[in-house]
């Protein structure tokens, strides 16, 4: 799971966005234009629910999703087949 | 019983400051499975609150009722937006890619199952092959739906064409 928020993290990223980690472990996300939008907790209770809360927050303040790479389908196909 | 994932927005006649976000963010998080973000339309807050519920009316009632709480000592705010949904499909729509996958000439070649120099002449012959979604300086692209469209619908006659 910390492999899925690095892989959000570096997205973000990639998209203008800027990611911080405070002294708390707090990656706090912020829009291309400076604004905060969403933290993500050093150690979640839940990390998947709450990557998909932050992916959910990101992408509501216009984020743009990607299909998943050939590589992540192939890799899910496999994972459904095993 | 069913997990639900309940999106309540808030709206505040002024923009909240990180520190507000933050505070609210922390006290939200210490009493319920949640997730507070900036709310992205208008000035204000959303809460995303993850709970058990018989129904999703219910569901959305009682997250409603629980960011009221968290939020009773703030002045000048109102819930304007209610969103509740299983978890399930919460993961399906939070996942859900904004745009179908791409294809450029040789990903639309392995796809049908024919060669890229083919692919450029049914784009250029073929009256029900897809239009490009754009063309780059690689080339056309073209969205993978549109591509298995036509090769579902695509009567391929092998060989050369008849002398006419």
């Amino acid at each position: 799971m910390a492999d899925d928020i690095d892989k959000l993290v570096k997205w973000a990223c990639s998209q203008g966005w800027t990611v911080r980690i405070d002294n708390d472990g707090y990656r706090r996300f912020f829009r291309p234009d400076g604004t905060y939008v969403v933290r993500y907790p050093a150690t979640p209770s839940n990390p998947r629910r709450r990557l998909l809360d932050v992916i959910t927050a990101l992408r509501r303040h216009g984020l743009p999703w990607p299909a998943p790479s050939k590589k992540e389908q192939h890799a899910r196909r496999g994972g459904e087949q095993a | 019983m069913k997990r639900y994932a309940v999106l309540v927005g808030v709206e505040t006649i002024s923009e909240l400051s990180d520190a507000e976000l933050d505070r609210l963010q922390t006290t939200v998080e210490q009493q319920a499975d949640a997730t507070v973000s900036r709310r992205a339309a208008s000035p204000g807050y959303d809460v995303l609150v993850h709970l058990v519920g018989d129904d999703a009316g219910r569901a959305a009632r009682d997250a409603a009722a629980a960011v009221s709480r968290w939020s009773e000592h703030a002045a000048d705010q109102q819930i304007v937006e209610i969103h509740a949904r299983t978890e399930a499909q919460h993961e399906v729509d939070g996942l859900a890619p904004d745009f179908p996958l791409l294809a450029g000439a040789a990903d639309a070649a392995a796809l049908l199952g024919i060669s890229r120099q083919r692919v450029h002449q049914l784009a250029a012959e073929h009256p029900a092959f897809p239009a490009p979604l754009a063309r780059i300086a690689a080339g056309p692209v073209w969205t993978v739906p549109a591509l298995e469209h036509f090769a579902a619908g695509w009567r391929r006659r092998p060989g050369r064409p008849a002398a006419s």
